[in-house]
């Protein structure tokens, strides 16, 4: 099957959930971390981490994102 | 999509210092570079891409939709420029969504001696190639699993596939 959605998953999608039960397994809360985002959108949609990054404060986050506007915008 | 939405979107907490917002595409030089866009259904709000992708339909919907001509110019850096602007060397968890060229990253992630303890990308099927590709690495792109299985095998990650995701953990 092709890994396809039409429509996006975001932070309750169960990838996200697993993916952040992981790094809340690996990570110590007090732990400093840098988290490299290429391809970070809008920051929400579609987004597994935006809710971690937003609460945890350990976290420096360096989000990379080309698209200047939503083209629907324009 | 929307540098500026997710300027918006992180405003509440930009006073922190901890949100470093750069609006650049990454690839193997420092230099503009070619963005396609998605002419298929949905597309124009966040499925452009480094390649131009093969046509995709699901359940008679069009979800990808690309040509040569229907691109926007971004700024491309590298991973060396990145750790220049950063001023980090080391990411501890990194998260990729490209449409198509999430396996091109991690390759080059690796020849510049970055290896997070967590990769997160999309499943790696989307196939496409890179016009003009002289100036690129590959000019069709190949994400066929079996590489990408041995590239992270390789360099000793164990891989949790999930329903899109490929979620990757240095042992």
């Amino acid at each position: 099957m092709l890994a396809y959605k039409i429509t996006a998953p975001g932070m309750n999608d169960p990838d996200a959930i697993y993916l952040k039960t992981k790094i809340k397994e690996i990570f110590l809360n007090d732990d400093k971390l840098n988290l490299l985002q290429i391809g970070a959108n809008d920051g929400i949609s579609a987004d597994p981490i935006y809710d971690l990054i937003i609460d945890n404060k350990m976290i420096n986050a360096y989000l990379i994102e080309p698209q200047k506007k939503w083209l629907l915008n324009y | 999509m929307a540098f500026e939405l997710l300027n918006k979107n992180y405003s509440s907490i930009m006073q922190d210092n901890r949100i470093f917002l750069l609006n650049y595409a990454i690839t193997n030089k420092n230099e503009q570079i070619k963005l396609y866009i998605n002419n298929g259904f949905n597309g124009t709000d966040g499925h452009s891409s480094l390649i131009v992708r093969d046509k995709l339909i699901i359940d008679n919907i069009l979800c990808a939709d690309f040509n040569e001509n229907s691109y926007e110019l971004v700024n491309g850096i590298t991973f060396d420029k990145l750790k220049d602007i950063t001023n980090v060397s080391y990411f501890d968890i990194v998260i990729i969504d490209t449409e198509g060229y999430d396996t091109e990253l991690i390759k080059m992630m690796f020849n510049n001696n970055i290896f997070p303890k967590i990769i997160y990308f999309e499943t790696p099927e989307v196939q496409g190639y890179i016009p003009n590709y002289e100036n690129h690495l590959e000019y069709k792109i190949n994400n066929s699993t079996d590489i990408i299985n041995k590239l992270l095998n390789d360099n000793n990650y164990c891989i949790h596939k999930l329903n899109y995701n490929w979620l990757c953990i240095k042992k």
